[in-house]
């Protein structure tokens, strides 16, 4: 067949399929959040090794859990959502609260802001700064600038996903941006000027 | 976490739609109020520009966090055939169990079980009658004889007037028969014989009437 004629499976064809014992189609979902799935389970945790087991767990519950999927939601909403609750299981169970305190900074390699801008093009810049304002975030306001921005869930499957009010969603988006925009405005002025 | 739930009345309640306005996710009619209310309020004009900013801003932290481990796939995929592995053993009892049950059930469908019933209950039916009646026979007697019926020949026999007791109770008592009837007017005593005697009832009316001292005539009761 001719790659560019290629049917690329719909998130419910694969689902469906999944429920049916498909391991083609659930690798298949997999590759496709494997990704999203990890980055967001390691926003909640900070700590890979921790992440990749959950991912695991994760990736096991929508294996086994693919017939229940009534469809009621959209597919990334439930993902992330056993994602969420295996993450949280994950903190309780090892009791790991330490390193969910962990600085993001310790975790992503976030480049040295004094070491050199003069070498990083002004957009590279922006960038930089703009994940270490993104680090001082409280967890849940990066997850819920991730759920909205990133993943572009609509408020009312992220209230389901977070099992919170659709106005909590809103407002906490509200002042998520908010923070986000102090604690970058903080970085650029407290830069060393060169 | 220690913000306000709700908003401060200095934001436009518009305003927290906005960023599900850049993704595209809201209802039509949210939508329209956004877009309404956009064309009048200068301040989420610009709350909406800088939500634009900050969402091509944050793209790369989202994208640039570390990936996972190429073992990542490997252990999912391996978790998931050994489940898969035991799901189709486990799928095959289930067909063998589920064919037993599938057969078992038949034996319970209506559409032949109460005919076979009716056919098994009319036969046993059947065969309590012909027992019942086949094995009930009247005697002319009025006696009421159960078991199959043994075949049956009756003769009338008179004695001499002279023979002695006896001979006449030695007669008898060779015949093995029964003295149903009589004597009768003329003499004659009706002598049923049952089993081989009556099947060789033509003999033994010769010998009778070979025995003259003691018989005066013998003959056969027509039936």
């Amino acid at each position: 067949m001719d790659a560019t004629n290629r049917h690329i499976p719909s998130d419910d064809e694969l689902i469906k399929a999944v429920a049916l014992g498909d391991s083609a189609a659930f690798e298949h979902l997999y590759r496709r959040y494997e990704s999203r799935v990890y980055q967001f389970v390691l926003a909640l945790l900070h700590d890979q090794k921790l992440a990749e087991d959950t991912v695991v767990e994760v990736m096991v519950g929508v294996w086994q859990g693919a017939a229940r999927f009534a469809g009621a939601s959209r597919l990334s909403t439930w993902i992330f959502g056993i994602a969420r609750h295996k993450a949280m299981d994950t903190l309780r169970d090892k009791t790991r609260r330490e390193q969910a305190t962990v600085p993001l900074e310790q975790v992503i390699n976030l480049p040295h802001l004094g070491d050199g801008p003069e070498e990083m093009t002004e957009q590279r810049k922006i960038e930089a700064l703009m994940r270490h304002a993104f680090a001082k975030l409280s967890l849940q306001h990066q997850q819920i600038l991730r759920l909205a921005f990133h993943e572009e869930l609509p408020y009312q499957e992220i209230a389901r996903l977070l099992d919170i009010p659709v106005n909590t969603v809103k407002t906490r988006v509200f002042y998520a941006k908010r923070q986000l925009k102090r604690h970058f405005e903080h970085i650029v002025h407290a830069e060393p000027s060169k | 976490m220690n913000e306000p739930e709700e908003l401060g009345g200095e934001v436009h309640p518009v305003a927290t739609l906005l960023p599900w306005y850049l993704s595209g996710t809201l209802k039509e009619d949210e939508r329209q109020q956004v877009v309404q209310h956009l064309e009048r309020c200068q301040a989420c004009r610009e709350e909406l520009e800088e939500l634009t900013t900050l969402r091509t801003q944050l793209k790369p932290v989202f994208s640039e966090l570390p990936g996972s481990s190429p073992q990542l796939h490997q252990a999912v995929m391996e978790k998931i055939h050994a489940q898969e592995g035991r799901a189709r053993s486990g799928a095959v009892i289930a067909r063998v169990l589920d064919s037993v049950e599938l057969w078992s059930r038949s034996l319970y469908r209506p559409r032949w079980v109460p005919t076979l019933m009716l056919i098994i209950v009319l036969g046993q039916f059947g065969m309590l009658l012909w027992f019942a009646g086949g094995q009930t026979t009247r005697s002319g007697d009025g006696v009421i004889s159960r078991g199959l019926p043994a075949p049956t020949a009756r003769i009338r026999v008179a004695f001499q007037g002279t023979a002695p007791e006896e001979k006449v109770r030695s007669v008898i008592m060779q015949l093995r028969g029964r003295i149903v009837d009589g004597p009768s007017a003329e003499g004659f005593y009706t002598i049923e014989l049952s089993g081989d005697e009556a099947k060789a009832v033509e003999v033994r009316l010769e010998n009778l009437r070979a025995q003259r001292e003691v018989i005066r005539a013998a003959e056969r009761v027509k039936s």
